[in-house]
């Protein structure tokens, strides 16, 4: 295999690549989980959670709140949070509405938390 | 009892640097593995002097293997052209010097690192501009057109790798790990089993360096170090990056001061900033955070004694073992030393993010090769990290 043969595949195989990884995010359906429920099975994947949202704090770019059903509440986070995401999440706390999250079930300081990727 | 920190550190430190391709944040998941955080809780001592042992000797396996990591890769290509020449031990005897100064340098200039992150950490636009003058540069330094769009695209390649793991992380555990063994360490590997390859001896005789040129070298780096230390995402490699193309007359032995000056610094300057402001520059330093193995108040005092003694002690071993090391290289073949390497290494990355990787990992080799394929520097596959930067601050 001459350079130029080896240039087109590796370019070719890393653009493929790319778009498969791209496509296996977008056509991920993640689970739903419930607050109420044991969810120890889906640590460190990435769900989808129904609820109420309460306590929101920015702080340092980053957005803490809770989001709660019934009265059992989980610990949210949005690393470096744009102002579009901040309002969202203060016209849902505010309007005391359902939101859908989507975001990675993690624990921080052996706590559960949800690292949230998407807001519905 | 913390000198006891400090020499079973050093020990530690310089057994993982002379693994090759081990940086020292896959050492702390070797770490949390085998539950050394809970074994030794409080021993700051201890792993701030494993890191400067581990990082002081990994120069070993990177001029003998040409295995390079994000924090090292600018200073493969010296060190490397050292060992062609079959001086690879002068390149090692470099590397020590600039590390001693270097650390000396560092400490010199914490207060000032102290007052620059208090005045600009908060101020997001010039990290964000930073980043982009940084990724812009890249692409405006190449001669002609073909040339700008063969790095553009090779930085828009890694740099959605990063956006795609790092950003959205949907299936990976620890997708930096794996991405930056792809990126960096499995590519040269690779290419180190096609080569055709000569037997080059190496000699066991080293040639002075004046030592007042070495200390102002030293001190030159440690102060590019403080300014890219500020920057999120950056690493030694942007320094030096920076450094080579200010001053384009540095002589190879120069430079290799100057990169082991900059690296040593970064390190001091990281475990600075997550003492005084709970920043992590390092993966290592952010686990050492989470294991709550960094304390609020230390005695600085202390703190130098630990990082000079570190240092002059990995020097010391290092003097004493580097002749056997260099016996053992000319006695063996070099290309079935590499393919043990390179097994041990995906072993290694398989094992941390439990056996799930196999597309990220052909990705960002695939990617890792490009700039070896087109004769670019390997420095802007750190877009990988740039790019997911950059996002976080639009």
């Amino acid at each position: 295999m001459n350079t130029d043969s080896l240039r087109y595949l590796v370019i070719i195989v890393s653009i493929i690549g790319i778009l498969l990884l791209t496509l296996q995010i977008y056509f991920y359906n993640p689970p739903e989980i419930r607050l109420v429920n044991n969810n120890t099975d889906y640590l460190d994947k990435v769900v989808t959670i129904k609820g109420i949202i309460k306590d929101v704090e920015l702080k340092d770019n980053i957005l803490f709140f809770k989001v709660c059903e019934y009265s059992r509440c989980l610990d949210c986070v949005i690393f470096n949070t744009s102002k579009n995401q901040t309002n969202n999440i203060n016209s849902f706390t505010n309007s005391k509405n359902q939101i859908k999250l989507t975001g990675k079930y993690t624990l921080y300081n052996e706590k559960p938390e949800l690292i949230v990727y998407n807001i519905d | 009892m913390i000198i006891i920190d400090i020499l079973l550190g050093c020990l530690l430190g310089i057994i993982l640097g002379l693994i090759p391709n081990i940086h020292i944040n896959i050492g702390s998941y070797v770490f949390l593995a085998v539950g050394l955080f809970t074994i030794f809780p409080d021993k700051f001592y201890l792993f701030l002097s494993i890191a400067i042992a581990q990082l002081i000797t990994s120069y070993i396996p990177t001029t003998m293997f040409g295995v390079p990591n994000t924090e090292n890769i600018m200073f493969i290509f010296p060190a490397q052209r050292y060992f062609a020449k079959g001086e690879a031990k002068q390149a090692i005897f470099l590397s020590l010097l600039g590390s001693l100064f270097g650390a000396v340098s560092a400490i010199i200039l914490l207060p000032l690192l102290y007052l620059l992150f208090s005045v600009l950490f908060n101020f997001h636009i010039f990290i964000y501009l930073a980043i982009t003058f940084v990724l812009l540069f890249f692409i405006f330094q190449e001669e002609n057109i073909k040339q700008k769009l063969v790095v553009l695209s090779i930085i828009i390649l890694s740099g959605l790798l990063g956006v795609l793991t790092l950003k959205f992380n949907y299936f990976y555990k620890d997708p930096l790990i794996i991405c930056v063994t792809g990126l960096f360490a499995l590519p040269m590997l690779i290419r180190s089993l096609f080569d055709k390859t000569q037997v080059i001896k190496q000699k066991t005789t080293i040639t002075s360096f004046p030592k007042l040129k070495g200390v102002i070298l030293s001190f030159f780096g440690a102060l590019s170090s403080l300014l890219i230390i500020l920057i999120p995402s950056f690493s030694s490699s942007q320094a030096a990056t920076i450094v080579s193309v200010i001053n384009q007359k540095l002589k190879q032995s120069e430079y290799l001061v100057i990169f082991s000056s900059i690296s040593i610094s970064a390190l001091i300057f990281s475990f600075f900033l997550a003492i005084n402001f709970f920043k992590p520059r390092l993966g290592y330093i952010a686990i050492l955070l989470v294991e709550k193995q960094i304390p609020q108040n230390i005695n600085y005092f202390v703190f130098i004694v630990c990082i000079l003694l570190s240092c002059a002690l990995t020097i010391l071993v290092i003097l004493l073992i580097i002749n056997f090391i260099i016996n053992f290289i000319n006695r063996t073949n070099l290309r079935i030393l590499n393919i043990f390497v390179l097994v041990i290494t995906i072993g290694i990355v398989m094992y941390i993010s439990n056996f799930k990787p196999i597309l990220l990992l052909v990705v960002s080799t695939m990617i890792g090769y490009l700039p070896i394929q087109f004769n670019k520097s390997r420095v802007i596959l750190m877009a990988y990290i740039m790019v997911p930067t950059i996002l976080f601050y639009i």
